[in-house]
């Protein structure tokens, strides 16, 4: 049953630290790996034909610095 | 999303997503980065990165990242500006397989760099071309993604008001651009 009343919410800012541990959450639950080693298979394009996982690994690959570098 | 400082214009931006969420969920949003201005995007998500159970007989669960900037906006009086420059919103099934994804990623490996969605299989999509397919989509905003969910997709809202707050079709397209 849907509420009316609200109470202010506060977003989670992470530490850096907690943000790291949040990523390599991500690669042990959703690939089985560690973070170091989910990015070094999608530098090497190992993900690029996994179409079940897509949408992990193109949501942890772009909170990865590499992603962004030129 | 602007404002007078990084901080208040990230602050306007988290608050705002947060806003929107809640008519979905009382978990809030999980902000990895923050404030200050750096080439690498900092990132929003929800329920530290892993797909949030939502209500409803569906069953659904959904993922959220934005990935965001902070630029100087050019303005004197609101100078900072957040700017959505990515995005990924996965919506599973109850068995957890990927349904919907709707994908903007303009960096990266992919070869498509604008915004598109892909049909996986908890969509009980068959055609493999399909499966892999990324069909054009423009920009989708958030509140986009969130009332689809509860008007089509059978999620029950948490509170009474959702349609108010999801129906401002944001100034929110600004949002979105390098």
């Amino acid at each position: 049953m849907a509420t009316a009343i609200h109470k202010t919410r506060q977003a989670r800012f992470l530490t850096e630290e907690e943000a790291r541990e949040m990523k390599e959450n991500l690669a042990q639950t959703n690939f089985g790996m560690s973070l170091d080693e989910f990015t070094e298979a999608w530098k090497a394009g190992k993900f690029d034909d996994d179409e079940e996982r897509h949408g992990d690994v193109i949501g942890l690959a772009m909170m990865l610095p590499e992603y962004w570098a030129d | 999303m602007i404002g007078r400082t990084p901080a208040e214009a990230v602050n306007n931006y988290v608050s705002e997503a947060n806003r929107l969420i809640s008519c979905v969920t009382h978990s809030v949003v999980d902000v990895a980065g923050g404030y200050y201005l750096s080439p690498t995007p900092h990132d929003l998500t929800m329920n530290n990165g892993q797909p949030l159970a939502l209500r409803g007989t569906s069953n659904l669960m959904l993922k959220i990242l934005q990935s965001y900037r902070i630029a100087d906006s050019g303005e004197p009086r609101n100078s900072w500006t957040v700017r959505v420059v990515a995005y990924n919103y996965v919506v599973y099934d109850s068995q957890r397989r990927a349904m919907l994804i709707y994908h903007w990623h303009p960096r990266g490996r992919s070869l498509i760099a604008t915004p598109h969605l892909h049909l996986k299989r908890g969509a009980l999509v068959s055609r493999p071309e399909l499966i892999g397919a990324h069909l054009p989509t423009g920009p989708i905003s958030l509140e986009s993604i969130l009332r689809l969910l509860i008007r089509d997709l059978a999620v029950q809202p948490v509170r009474t008001d959702w349609e108010s707050i999801l129906d401002v079709e944001t100034s929110a397209l600004d949002l979105y651009g390098e």
